[in-house]
């Protein structure tokens, strides 16, 4: 029986309306009187030297009020993990679609222009785009000032290497002596771009201080607004940053990306400038998930008992570190998966190229290895003659496992998230009745959150309505809703009572953002704890009033009351009255949250991540057919279960699993961000596809809720876990269906279909190595 | 470039159309639906283009008749108008399939089957639904009318034997009086949106004494054609054993000239027309053999 | 070339000067200040810019404006407003189909349009109805089930 008002209910969102009607002002939608349009003017060369930019023809283009490059731009490096790069890069161009140069003029068809008189002359440098030659002793320096750049932590740096992180547990060697077959993949992902159906968009202006202002579409408002600051070397306080509706966020939003140069065309011409990039301007420079290969090797005992396992990561950040540092460490982090693995050696490397400029989405390398690690399972399985279910289980992490990174598994569930799945999927009976070439596979999701910090305000307005203050913007995944649930809960008011105010670096306080699943754990946090500090003042009112010890006075459901006589109370309302002319002053709340304390030890070699304050878990099941005169997947029934710890709002849980699931479906079979010598050949919604209403299938699903104790009303998150599984759960699939084995993804029809029908000739790719040493 | 064009007309008879194009032949750029033209992209029109002739008001061409044992559609129809006409369900289904797997349903609201022959894509869905249905398409001028099979009106890709002063102004399908049975196949990796990998148009004619097999491919050569080499076989064979259409298969699949591109590699472009042809002649055969014993 | 036009809008005459280069959907947008209908792609691959034009879901990405005289045009301003909710809109609400809603304008107007023309579309009828419009953030399932609902209620079922 649901005890609560507010939570544990499919609240309609409070946005919900707005966006049904219209109404609601997305970035791209702002305009100004006046208003001037941006252009960015794109490098065409994957590696070059801008040996001369000449503007004067743009310059003097009538219409045009502002044209910059980096002679125009502070020469203060910055950047999230590492700072590594300028607004505008000064002398070398490391990527097709780097910005080089922009305008501001009185028309969009202006800016065009402006842009095509801009004469460049590059002088071509030798190109790198593979992951080994730009590793290789006499490879180019793509970055030949490395070592100097200052960066959140001191990584260790090599030959276009920016981040070599390792991490042990255990003694591997000893692993792998003591394990009786070892298994050695390798697997390779595809740069996958988030594909927001609003392109990235931002609005520059002066407010009514004359200060900077900018309107964007950010998943991070406080880390975009430091971002930009530092960039034009400004301080915090002489820059303003407002959030706007999004069009989708997915991790391709965050930081700060093209702010600091639609920031300079406004303090240029001194008028509103905004840029909107078109969908083709999204493909070649916003920053997309970037490509890993893996290496896996796994040591098993003769009875199937997983022993050790190490791992290699290559990451291609392309032309700057942005994310990927994180996303690697990341995915060597979870690298184990949900398992039992006691020695474990892992190791990521993040790697410049001139591939791009890639960054993160959603899974911030789960996807990546998970896809590995899962895959991997099921080869494990085969070559053992197990079960693959029963196989999981049987080294499914329990009570007391750790982390490679030595944290125990937190909040575990993994062991019933896979068991829900199995059952709600019919697993067992299903691998008996499947026909020819249809298969049914695994897959589990692990993804870590509780991260870094969040604060939160809960002003208590005059007429006793609620206004929640916080930085951490709604990105369509219903993080308002569920913050104002959680306030109405604790302080016992109607839902309709509290509401979120529209954000402001100038007075929305410090949240790491929507990011890494965080937003209802760590940002719920925060405005619990400003709720409870309410709730601390509300009741020394009482006391006051009542005349009695503040510890004799209890709050429940929008009541202050005394404990041993409830009938003495003073309800919110009257409380709120009382404060703001007769006691305590004006009613505000603050909470400030920091996921995790510090590592008590040094941590790896080269390693910056932080503890994670809670873990999450999940399992999917796929079913497919194979069609074997084309090669083609159809997806027969799909299930996942996934541990909430609680379901604040069961509608939203839902809709991020099956929005999760077909993102996670568009990476295992339709989407490629494909490169030709660091061209984008597929820069536009015809050959990148996102998958439609006829390609994803419904999803059958369990919402595993044990709640934890550390989140607000013991929930946790799940916008990231349901991405993870489906790649390898239709790997496995299709694995089961014909004894294809593909370990790349996206997974082609045309590469099955040669693999299936021409297994001789079409055996292997790079990729594809999985041996079993028998040792005596 | 966003103002590329200076001037608009959108004449309501043909004569208006011509007398338009007359008057600045080097500059005149025919519009239908404009889901090719108007693409972001496109840089389909030639540069001096700089007026646009939309057709979309000729009544004359914006309709669907039986007219002298003919199905005429206007090149002005919209793809949505045919996917829904009854005419156009009933007596040529393979031409609805054709026409269902171009883009989407607003694009399909927009565009016409006219500026889908005249784009030229050697992907375009409707022309091998129209090749083995024996097409021909209607060219007008201010000289006249004349007829040309479709087989003959696509050079290359995005080309057309449309001269300068010529526009397309029906496309005619002669009625189906035997018994017979097709279907055009696209494959592709999307469900929708996507743009044809290959796409093979199978129709199968009963013709009493002998079946007629006319088979159409699209996306494997410069120009969507009708695999004659392997018609040819099976028509004078008449053998339509597994064994024989699996041949036959094999001769289509060597017609076709596949490309390997962003979607995929020629080599699997070449399997597929094999594939595909050898099922769907499979199918409309299983199917007319059907239809025959219940009759 | 500029022309003064006359647009039917939403069943209001509109008078609006465009070039004869202007798409439809920035004359909504930037002209006539109807900003409920979205820019995603710009070549008909998404379907987040749809309008009914003669009640017929169409991108606007793809049509001049001037080619749009003399039709009867519906955007999402004119499908209801926030006290008065079209049945369709206050069902994708209630079922929990709008994330992010950029793709949500576009979706509603085609879901009008085939609910006007058949008011119990199978779950395939609503998915190939769709299959022009690009969601990246439901997964489609709660929007299909909206449109199941609202067609329910359009009829006159129970709900």
């Amino acid at each position: 029986m649901n005890k609560f008002k507010n939570i544990g209910k499919s609240l309609p969102r409070v946005d919900s309306n707005s966006k049904a009607t219209g109404k609601t002002k997305f970035i791209s939608d702002l305009v100004r009187p006046g208003m001037l349009f941006a252009k960015l003017l794109l490098s065409d060369r994957p590696h070059a030297r801008i040996v001369k930019i000449e503007t004067s023809d743009a310059e003097n283009l009538k219409g045009v009020h502002a044209v910059i490059t980096s002679k125009d731009a502070p020469n203060r490096r910055f950047g999230l993990y590492l700072e590594d790069r300028l607004i505008f890069p000064e002398t070398v161009v490391r990527y097709v679609g780097e910005p080089i140069a922009a305008v501001a003029a009185e028309s969009e068809d202006l800016a065009e222009q402006a842009i095509s008189l801009i004469k460049v002359v590059y002088a071509d440098l030798p190109p790198v785009f593979s992951l080994e030659d730009s590793m290789r002793d006499d490879a180019i320096d793509l970055h030949p000032d490395l070592e100097s750049y200052s960066g959140i932590h001191d990584y260790i740096r090599h030959k276009n290497v920016c981040m070599d992180a390792r991490l042990n547990i255990g003694d591997v060697t000893e692993g792998f002596t003591n394990s009786e077959f070892i298994f050695e993949g390798e697997f390779s992902s595809q740069g996958m771009h988030q594909a927001s159906l609003e392109p990235h968009s931002c609005m520059a202006e002066l407010d009514i201080n004359g200060r900077l202002c900018i309107w964007t579409g950010t998943q991070q408002l406080s880390v975009c607004h430091k971002e930009i600051a530092t960039a034009l070397d400004l301080p915090m306080t002489d820059v303003r940053v407002i959030p706007a509706w999004m069009g989708g966020g997915f991790g391709g939003k965050l930081k700060s990306q093209f702010e600091p140069i639609v920031g300079l065309l406004a303090l240029r011409s001194k008028k509103p400038v905004k840029l909107a990039l078109s969908r083709e301007e999204e493909f070649l420079t916003a920053r997309p998930r970037a490509p890993f290969k893996v290496k896996i090797k796994t040591g098993v005992s003769k009875d199937g008992v997983l022993m050790a396992r190490e791992v290699d990561i290559l990451a291609d950040c392309g032309a700057y570190a942005d994310h990927v540092i994180g996303t690697a460490s990341h995915a060597i982090t979870i690298s184990q998966g949900p398992y039992r693995i006691p020695n474990c050696k892992a190791r990521a490397r993040v790697i410049y190229t001139n591939n791009r400029d890639w960054g993160c989405m959603r899974g911030y390398g789960a996807p990546q290895i998970l896809f590995a690690v899962e895959s991997q399972m099921d080869e494990i399985a085969y070559a053992l003659g197990e079960d693959p279910a029963k196989f999981r289980l049987k080294n499914i992490a329990t009570e007391g496992d750790k982390l490679i990174s030595t944290q125990p598994f937190l909040a575990l569930r993994a062991r019933e998230t896979l068991e829900k799945v199995l059952e709600e999927s019919q697993f067992d009976q299903k691998k008996k009745e499947l026909g020819e070439n249809q298969g049914i596979g695994i897959s589990t999701s692990l993804v870590l959150t509780g991260l870094l910090s969040s604060s939160a305000l809960v002003r208590i307005n005059e007429d006793a309505t609620v206004t929640v203050i916080t930085s951490v913007t709604d990105i369509g995944t219903g993080t308002y809703t569920v913050l104002t649930q959680i306030v109405a809960e604790k302080l016992g008011v109607p839902f309709e009572q509290v509401a979120v105010a529209c954000m402001d670096s100038d007075t929305s306080p410090y949240d790491t953002g929507s990011i890494a699943s965080r937003t209802t754990y760590d940002s719920g946090n925060a405005v619990r704890l400003a709720s409870e500090d309410i709730i601390g003042r509300l009741k020394n009112i009482a006391a006051t009033t009542l005349n009695c010890k503040a510890e004799e006075i209890l709050y429940d459901a929008g009541k202050a009351f005394i404990k041993d006589n409830p009938a003495r109370s003073l309800s919110f309302e009257e409380l709120v009255g009382l404060s703001l002319y007769v006691h305590h002053g004006p009613l505000i709340g603050q909470g400030s949250w920091i996921a995790a304390k510090p590592w008590e030890e040094k941590i790896g070699e080269g390693y910056g991540e932080a503890p994670y304050g809670t873990f999450m878990y999940g399992a999917h099941v796929a079913e497919v057919e194979v069609d074997p005169s084309t090669g083609k997947i159809a997806i027969l029934n799909y299930t996942a279960c996934h541990d909430v710890g609680r379901a604040l709002n069961p509608v939203g849980i839902e809709g991020q699993i099956e929005g999760g699931v077909a993102q996670g479906i568009g990476y295992a079979l339709y989407e490629e961000m494909v490169l030709e010598d660091g061209r984008l050949v597929n820069p536009n919604f015809t050959d990148y596809r996102v998958p439609t209403a006829l390609d994803i299938p419904r999803v059958a699903y369990q919402i595993d809720e044990e709640p934890d104790p550390t989140g607000p009303y013991g929930a946790k998150g799940i916008g990231e876990p349901p991405i993870i599984p489906p790649a390898a759960a239709i790997a496995n699939a299709i694995r089961d269906a014909i004894g294809v084995r593909i370990t790349s993804t996206p997974i082609k029809h045309e590469d099955l279909y040669f693999k299936l029908n021409f297994r001789e000739s079409h055996q292997g790719n790079n990729f594809v190595t999985t041996q079993v040493k028998e040792r005596k | 470039m966003r103002k590329r064009f200076k001037d608009y007309i959108k004449p309501d008879t043909l004569e208006g159309v011509f007398s338009s194009i007359e008057n600045a032949p080097d500059e005149s750029q025919i519009i239908a639906g404009g889901t090719d033209l108007l693409l972001e992209r496109s840089a389909k029109i030639e540069k001096g283009k700089k007026i646009l002739i939309d057709i979309g008001g000729i009544e004359d061409i914006s309709k669907i008749t039986i007219k002298d044992k003919e199905l005429a559609i206007g090149a002005g129809v919209k793809l949505a108008d045919i996917e829904c006409s009854k005419l156009v369900r009933e007596d040529f289904p393979i031409l609805v399939q054709g026409v269902k797997e171009v883009g989407s349903p607003q694009i399909r609201n927009l565009a016409t089957i006219g500026g889908n022959l005249c784009n030229g894509s050697p992907a375009a869905d409707t022309v091998p639904a129209l090749l083995v249905l024996d097409a021909i398409v209607e060219i007008a001028s201010s000289q006249g009318v004349r007829d040309v099979p479709l087989t003959e009106f696509h050079m290359g890709p995005s080309q057309t034997i449309l001269n300068r002063n010529e526009i397309l102004t029906l496309v005619k399908i002669p009625e189906m009086e035997k018994a017979f049975s097709g279907n055009y196949h696209k494959l592709k990796t999307r469900e929708a949106l996507d743009l044809a990998f290959v796409g093979v148009a199978v129709l199968l004619i009963d013709h009493r004494d002998t079946i007629e097999a006319r088979i159409g491919l699209g996306a494997v050569s410069p120009i969507p054609f009708r695999s004659v080499e392997a018609e040819k076989y099976l028509n004078n064979s008449q053998d339509f054993s597994d064994k024989s259409l699996w041949h036959a298969a094999e001769i289509a699949a060597n017609s076709s000239s596949p490309i390997s591109d962003v979607r995929c590699s020629a080599e699997y472009r070449h399997e597929m027309v094999k594939n595909m042809t050898y099922q769907s002649l499979r199918k409309n055969l299983d199917q007319l053999r059907g239809a025959l014993i219940d009759d | 070339m500029t022309k003064q036009i006359m647009l039917l809008v939403n069943e209001i005459e509109y008078q609006v000067m465009i070039d004869v280069n202007d798409l439809l959907i920035d004359v909504i947008r930037d002209k006539l200040g109807l900003l409920g209908t979205k820019k995603g792609c710009g070549s008909g691959d998404c379907g987040a810019c749809t309008v009914l034009v003669d009640g017929k879901p169409v991108t606007s990405c793809l049509i001049l404006a001037i080619s749009a005289i003399g039709k009867r045009i519906e955007t999402i301003e004119g499908m209801g407003t926030e006290k008065e909710l079209h049945p369709i809109q206050q069902s994708f609400i209630d079922k929990g189909a709008i994330q992010c809603g950029y793709c949500t304008p576009g979706l509603l107007l085609t879901a009008k349009a085939l609910l006007d023309k058949n008011s119990h579309p199978s779950e395939n009828e609503i998915r190939e109805a769709i299959s022009g419009n690009l969601c990246r953030c439901t997964g489609y399932v709660k929007i299909v089930d909206a449109i199941v609902s609202a067609g329910e209620i359009n009829a006159g079922d129970e709900t």
